[in-house]
């Protein structure tokens, strides 16, 4: 070994720029089995999701309005309902009617009576939805305005209150609002109750047996626990005065973890129209028939500016009824196999020879930097 | 002689205008130059004083101050570093936008990211370019303090003392000695050779290598030893500091001994300057006169300039495109915001937001939106573009291919900004000694007597018999020759000839047989190397009137008569001898055309010998021509009255000697050529053809003769013989101006002539020529004519001009210049140009010290331009276009899932470093190999507004796509089978994923080459992606700061969605599928890398070489049918001083010791 170290560099690849590389180059024979393996591939397949997104039977009834009946059943105009059935029942659709009964105690919300039928019989499972329009549930102001830690059940100072769920963050008297934020201030409380219309070979009434359980992600309900705060400290928000008039107590207080339509209400929409699940019918399938549902209108959405509709709808493994997977994925392949078409005729018609040195702009005559 | 020169008439006749023809017009334009740095410092305080000599009094305290001899060159000292630094680097827009939006991101409730998101990586950013700044700036501290703090001996009054450089003062006294580099700009006061000469070589000032003569005035050069030095007394007076390298006025008032004083003038034949070095002279002695800053070649240089890439400039002009559409960005959305959040009024009651507030909410609003969309201007992007370039410049430090191995240098990049500039490089300025050449002269061919003999004679042209001219002998057969040939006494004759007929310096090397030869010609001293080493014709030692001399081993002597001089005009020099037969001789040697004037009539030789002087000049060697006459004694003695008599003439010596040289010389018998070679640096020729071919224009700015620069130019195929050359060397503006008029208006016809035939004509320039071409005037028709030309020549120049013709360029032309030089006179021209290469070589390291790049080689440039430059260009700007694109298209997608946003760069920092490292659009082979594929860069194809905004525009429909099918697929936001709603986080994190995939498909797409890194890279970030995910989502909720609490159980919802998947592959096909055709197009619109690429893809066997041969074959022919004018005679030689060296020096002698 020599004491003067020699500056000559390393001859790895590395340094030498050598490295071992894969040129991918877009050639007709890459190019075109590209184009018709994903046409091939796409189009069958959303088929499939299309077929299996027309499975799902569809009903939604705007009740915005059902407030401002007067009492007798009102037919729906055509814009405020939707009915999407997979066949022709063996009964007529009928179009869906609403009535409004209010309530016989002064400032107390009233009751919407919903009638619907369905023409054929729909699978179990059936989601019952309450659908928002122009809700801003991504607005910056009102994604953010909650407190993780008080609904962890951690206590959360005056400070931590203000800092994460101002302007709801506590009452005049200083009492930290529970659950604090905008969020869980305006979370929507109207009731749902479907009932059954003279259910054949009965001449009752049946209520159907919607599951207000198993609503929210397993994961939303675990991670909530009831609050270590003293109730004294703790006000509901303002707008829940009507669930707690009397404020918390020790045994009257918010349990997060036991309230599903709340975990619902928190995991924010991204759109400002949005349905969220409101109960599932899981035992039994809804037949063909009339059926009401009645609505404790609790929740006034006209002041926000927006409507508010029932979904009854069931699923497929695509979740609701939504055609754009199953169009998206046939229109991709389409478009693919037609470019490939293209291309292919094209590339039949006109070849190009690979690499063709004669055709390097500086071969032709003229070419700069070419010395004559 | 020496009339009284008093100080009035320098102050009278304004001594610096238009006397000296080279460098008057320097200093006028240097003033008009933007204020470079010191120069304009030290101009300014200098303008009222010019009228006032400097005075110096000898030995005794001066009474004006003076600047000491401390020189800093360094850009900080560490009380200015930091206002300086945060000046510089805050004038640069970026910078200054990220200042203002983390400026803003520390106003509370306003940032939706985090306080110090751009905060640090900002600070990051700037202590990087701060640590980068102050090691180079400590680098220049130390050579200043290495410089400063160099030995000189000083007198003290008594004797000479060690002194540090930085203390020597204007009025010392020095003693320099051999090879020592001088303090300061001296005055000759003498020297240990006679009659006070010296000699110095000046290649730091003009990278003239040859040496120059320095002579003392006769009064002081009898001072020889310190003890002399007491009695000398007096005062010098001269003109104030300035830049001009050759003037010098002054007067030197000497005490005499008997108690009078008497002026002398002073001229810049008695100046030293700093930077120059003392050569073959033991020592000197010699008053300081300038200072420090205020010496010449100080003067003459400028300040390192900061020097910022064209790709740099074009991406912080894109940031400033990018800056204003955020700005308009976020009012047009505060404008929405205000709009719609009126109009829904007490609708968005549950928002709760105050009515008062609204003025006050819509100016936040805008402030966070800017704060929300600044990632649109990444400043990831500066981070990771200093990264990349860093690797890239590690990797030009370690390229074997530009390593030289005899002298264990490899490349290295200095300034890692500008490597992308070496991709678009149009013209390339390069000096010519120690660049272009290795500044070797050899002895190889010479025609004796109507026969060509060469060192190796050339195979193909192998001699019929003993005496033919066609072929060609080897040295080997002239010494055969010699002994028997019916011509042995002509090569006699011609060998004796080499042997004297010169001005060489033999000094005998100690305590060894060998001699050094010392000639202020190096073609000279090949010469008398060449008769003494390859025929044993050695001269060995000179004396005032004869030369000593060894032929095969025996002493001969011969005395010299008379010496006529050399002079340009002349083109010849000769000397009258007597041989020690005593016979007469005249030996002449120099340019065919002169000496073929002055045969005989039906010369033997004449014929055969203009052949080979052609073949020689067609391989570019530098031929003289030999003659000689014997001159009957009768002549002689007639001829040496009138020599006699001209040589005392007082007016028009010069021509007097002229006229008398003229009258002997004629009716002489021509012996032969030489042919020297002035020896190339290897593949020079095949470097600059290929540079040409890659449509770069090289220029040459040599400080060299016309005659040397043309030849040079031949032999490195730069000039060929198909070229028409303007040779411009005319005496003054009017003519230089009319000149170059002509040949535009030449230029011009011929474009409309023959539009299709590039330009073959070259233009030879001299550097008195360029003086006025150079003037504001006139540079734009110069510039006009070089630029049509297909190679230029710059001869004769000066540093100073070196740079001026550089900048000329630079002002006219959009175009990216190099310059290329190894000497400190190149750092000027290496400053000015936008990329600057040093070579370094032997010559010191100046000039690879201030350059940006330093190679060993000039062969070298090739791999550095066409295959570094290239891939750094192409890389940086597909990187910095996919880094604006995959920032915009992940910010217009994702800008209300905020949160990810500060962890983009976990995701997407591998590709574009993938990308610009890795990435190779062509091979390294390949690049080499079609060097057209350079012009690429030059016309900028990658990186041009056009592309940028085709880029913003396709990351603007990537996001629509991914933000419109987003809305479609989520919609309803069921897309659980048992109901459940996914929710703004679950939405979100599955387009942001489909943003990702997206991202990642394009760069995919656009990588030409996949190493392993580049899988690590782009599927990997991926990878990452999905690792990173599950950890956000489980481990982060357990973290202490409460964040990721929106990703909670998020992980099965996902991966457990079946529209998750669909979504995350639909999608990014769709965005990516219009990319994907649009690469596709290389088949129908195809370019020619996208040949080159294929071919390289199939590895075709190319039939570039078979044609390559052809055109040799084409050239050789050419060759043949030449028949030119030009025969190859070069020869650099000072004019006059010859006869001084000749009659002054004794090599036998001992020198005082001083």
């Amino acid at each position: 070994m020599s004491e003067e170290k020699s500056k000559k560099p390393a001859n790895t690849a590395f340094k030498q720029q050598r490295l071992k590389a894969w040129q991918p180059l877009l050639t007709p024979k890459t190019v075109l089995p590209t184009l018709f393996i994903a046409g091939i591939l796409f189009a069958p397949l959303g088929g499939v999701f299309l077929y299996q997104s027309d499975t799902v039977n569809e009903i939604i009834i705007d009740y915005t309005h059902c407030k401002d009946n007067n009492g007798t059943a009102q037919v729906l105009d055509d814009n405020l309902y939707s009915y999407k059935f997979t066949k022709e029942g063996d009964l007529p659709p009928r179009i869906p009617s609403y009535r409004f009964t209010p309530n016989p105690v002064a400032g107390e919300p009233g009751n919407c009576t919903i009638r619907f039928n369905t023409p054929i019989e729909i699978k179990t499972p059936v989601f019952l939805y309450y659908k928002l329009t122009n809700f801003y549930q991504n607005h910056r102001k009102y994604v953010k305005s909650l407190s993780y830690s008080q609904l962890n059940g951690d206590i959360i100072t005056a400070q931590d209150a203000a800092a994460s769920c101002s302007p709801v963050n506590a009452n005049e008297q200083g009492q930290i609002y529970y659950p604090c934020g905008l969020i869980a201030n305006s979370m929507f409380n109207d009731t749902f109750a479907v009932t059954f219309l003279n259910s054949p070979g009965s001449q009752t009434n049946a209520t159907m047996n919607f599951d207000e359980t198993g609503i929210a992600w397993p994961a939303d309900k675990k991670r909530l626990h009831s609050t270590q705060m003293n109730s004294a400290e703790l006000a509901p928000p303002p707008n829940w005065v009507k669930r707690y008039p009397d404020g918390y107590t020790a045994d009257k207080i918010f349990h997060p973890q036991d309230d599903e339509h709340f975990q619902v209400w928190m995991r924010t929409s991204w759109y400002p129209t949005f349905r969220k699940l409101y109960s599932a019918l899981r035992d039994n399938t809804l037949q063909a028939g009339i059926y009401e549902v009645n609505v404790v209108l609790n929740y006034d959405i006209t002041a926000y500016g927006g409507t508010k509709s029932i979904v009854l709808t069931g699923t497929s493994f695509l979740g609701d009824r939504n055609p754009f997977m199953g169009l998206a994925w046939i229109v991709m392949g389409c478009v693919c196999t037609l470019l490939g078409v293209v291309f292919l005729g094209w590339h039949f018609f006109k070849p190009r020879k690979l690499g063709d040195h004669d055709r390097l702009s500086w071969q032709q005559s003229g070419g700069p930097g070419q010395p004559q | 002689m020496f009339s009284d020169y008093s100080l009035s008439s320098i102050n009278s006749e304004v001594p610096f205008e238009s006397t000296e023809m080279l460098d008057c017009s320097t200093p006028v334009k240097l003033n008009t130059e933007k204020k470079s740095g010191f120069l304009s410092f030290f101009q300014r305080p200098k303008q009222p004083q010019t009228d006032v000599p400097r005075i110096i009094p000898m030995l005794l305290p001066p009474n004006q101050k003076f600047l000491g001899n401390h020189v800093s060159t360094a850009k900080y000292n560490p009380v200015t570093f930091l206002p300086k630094f945060l000046y510089v680097e805050f004038s640069k827009s970026a910078n200054l936008f990220f200042l203002f939006i983390s400026g803003i991101q520390q106003i509370p409730n306003i940032s939706p990211t985090s306080r110090y998101t751009t905060l640090i990586p900002l600070i990051i950013v700037l202590l990087i370019t701060a640590i980068k700044e102050i090691i180079e700036d400590y680098g220049v501290h130390k050579s200043d303090h290495q410089l400063n703090s160099r030995q000189c001996k000083i007198y003290d009054g008594t004797q000479f003392i060690e002194k540090q450089w930085r203390d020597v003062k204007v009025g010392d006294i020095c003693r320099v000695e051999s090879k020592e580099f001088f303090p300061a700009d001296l005055i000759l006061l003498s020297s240990s050779e006679p009659e006070g000469l010296c000699y110095i070589e000046t290649s730091n000032l003009d990278g003239e290598v040859n040496l120059k003569i320095k002579q003392a005035l006769p009064e002081t050069s009898s001072y020889l030893s310190p003890t002399d030095l007491i009695n000398l007394s007096g005062t010098i007076a001269c003109e104030q500091p300035n830049n001009r390298l050759y003037n010098y006025e002054g007067t030197f008032t000497l005490n005499l001994a008997d108690g009078k004083q008497k002026d002398f003038p002073l001229d810049p034949s008695k100046l030293l300057l700093r930077g120059a070095q003392l050569r073959n002279t033991s020592w000197i002695y010699a008053i300081v006169v300038f200072t420090g800053h205020e010496t010449k070649l100080m003067l003459n240089s400028s300040k390192k300039p900061t020097k910022a890439s064209n790709v740099t400039r074009i991406t912080n002009r894109n940031i400033l495109y990018l800056f204003t559409m955020l700005v308009m960005m976020s009012i047009l959305c505060s404008v929405g915001n205000l709009v719609t959040s009126t109009k829904a009024g007490n609708h968005w009651s549950y928002l709760q937001i105050q009515e008062k507030e609204r003025a006050k909410e819509f100016g936040l609003c805008i402030l966070t939106f800017m704060i929300l969309f600044n990632s649109f201007i990444p400043i990831s992007l500066m981070v990771t573009m200093e990264i990349v370039k860093f690797v890239q410049s590690v990797m030009i430090d370690n390229d074997l291919d530009i390593y030289y191995a005899k002298t264990d240098t490899p490349a290295v990049a200095r300034s890692s900004s500008l490597i992308e500039e070496l991709g678009q490089v149009e013209y390339v300025f390069s000096d010519k000694t120690g660049t272009l050449t290795c500044n070797e002269m050899e002895f190889k061919e010479c025609s004796i007597a109507g026969l060509s003999y060469a060192t190796t004679a050339d195979p193909e042209r192998r001699p019929n018999s003993d005496n033919d001219s066609e072929g060609q002998y080897s040295f080997k057969q002239l010494e055969q020759h010699m002994d028997h040939s019916k011509h042995a006494n002509i090569i006699q004759e011609f060998m004796t000839s080499l042997m004297t007929c010169h001005t060489v310096i033999p000094e005998q090397v100690k305590d060894s047989e060998e001699i050094i030869y010392q000639a202020s010609s190096p073609d000279e001293a090949a010469l008398v190397q060449g008769a003494s080493d390859i025929f044993g014709y050695q001269f060995y030692a000179r004396r005032p009137h004869s030369i000593n001399c060894k032929v095969k081993d025996q002493d001969v002597q011969f005395e010299i008569l008379n010496v006529c001089e050399f002079n340009s005009t002349r083109k010849r020099m000769s000397l009258v001898l007597k041989d020690p037969e005593g016979k007469i001789k005249l030996y002449c040697k120099g340019a065919d055309s002169v000496i073929l004037e002055r045969l005989a009539s039906n010369d033997l030789f004449e014929e055969a010998t203009l052949h080979h002087l052609e073949e020689f000049a067609s391989e570019g060697l530098r031929t003289l021509c030999y003659a000689m006459r014997e001159i009957p004694v009768q002549e002689y003695q007639s001829w040496s009255t009138v020599y006699e008599a001209a040589s005392t003439t007082l007016a028009n010596r010069s021509e007097e000697l002229d006229k008398a040289a003229e009258m002997i010389e004629k009716d002489m018998i021509l012996l032969g050529a030489t042919a020297i070679e002035d020896k190339l640096q290897d593949g020079v020729p095949d470097t600059i053809h290929t540079l040409q071919q890659a449509n770069i224009k090289v220029w040459v700015l040599t400080g060299d003769r016309q005659e040397t620069a043309i030849n040079i130019g031949y032999s490195c195929k730069l000039l060929t013989e198909d070229m028409d050359l303007f040779i411009c060397n005319k005496d003054d503006r009017v003519s230089t101006e009319t000149f170059l008029a002509q040949k535009l208006s030449e230029l011009e016809q011929d474009v409309q002539k023959h539009s299709e035939t590039p330009f073959s004509n070259a233009l030879i320039i001299e550097g008195k020529c360029l003086t006025f071409a150079l003037e504001k005037e006139m540079e734009r028709l110069f510039y006009d004519v070089a630029t049509r030309c297909k190679a230029v020549i710059c001869c004769r120049v000066s540093p100073l001009q070196k740079a001026l013709v550089v900048k000329m360029v630079k002002k006219f032309s959009k175009s990216i210049l190099l310059a290329i030089g190894d000497g400190a006179n190149d750092v000027s021209m290496i400053q000015a140009a936008h990329v600057g290469i040093g070579i370094s070589g032997v010559e010191g390291l100046q000039a690879a010290r201030s350059a940006d790049f330093s190679i060993s080689q000039f062969r070298f440039l090739k791999k550095l331009l066409l295959v570094h430059g290239s891939w750094a260009y192409q890389r940086l700007s597909k990187m910095i276009f996919y880094y604006f694109y995959k920032n915009v298209a992940l910010y217009l997608t994702q800008f209300w899932s905020w949160t990810m946003s500060c962890f983009n760069v976990f995701f997407t920092i591998l590709p574009p470093m993938a990308i610009g490292i890795f990435d190779q659009f062509a091979s390294a082979r390949l690049l080499d190999k079609y060097p057209q594929l350079y012009m690429l860069g030059q016309k900028n194809e990658f990186f041009n507004q056009k592309r940028f905004w085709g880029w913003i525009m396709n990351a603007v429909s990537h996001s629509a796509l991914l933000f419109f099918l987003g809305m479609a697929a989520f919609r309803q936001d069921g897309v659980f089978d048992d109901g459940w709603s996914g929710g703004q986080w679950w939405v979100g994190t599955t387009i942001f994923t489909a943003t990702l995939a997206t991202i990642l498909w394009k760069a995919a797409l656009i990588t030409d080459i996949w190493t392993k890194y580049t899988f690590i890279a782009i599927p990997g970030s991926m990878g990452i992606w999905f690792i990173f995910m599950p950890l956000v989502s489980y481990v982060g909720p357990l973290l202490p700061w409460g964040i990721f609490m929106e990703y909670v159980g998020i992980v099965p919802r996902l991966f457990g969605n079946v529209n998750y998947w669909l979504f995350i592959i639909l999608v990014p096909f769709t965005c990516n599928l219009r990319d994907f055709l649009w690469n596709y197009k290389r088949m129908y619109r195809t370019k020619s890398y996208h040949y080159i690429q294929e071919i390289q893809k199939m590895n075709l066997p190319d039939y570039r070489p078979r044609m390559d041969r052809f055109r040799q074959a084409v050239n050789k022919v050419r060759k043949i049918q030449r028949l030119k004018l030009s025969r190859g005679y070069a020869f650099s030689q000072n004019d006059s001083d010859q006869t001084k060296i000749i009659r002054m020096y004794d090599t036998t002698q001992q020198k005082p010791t001083g």
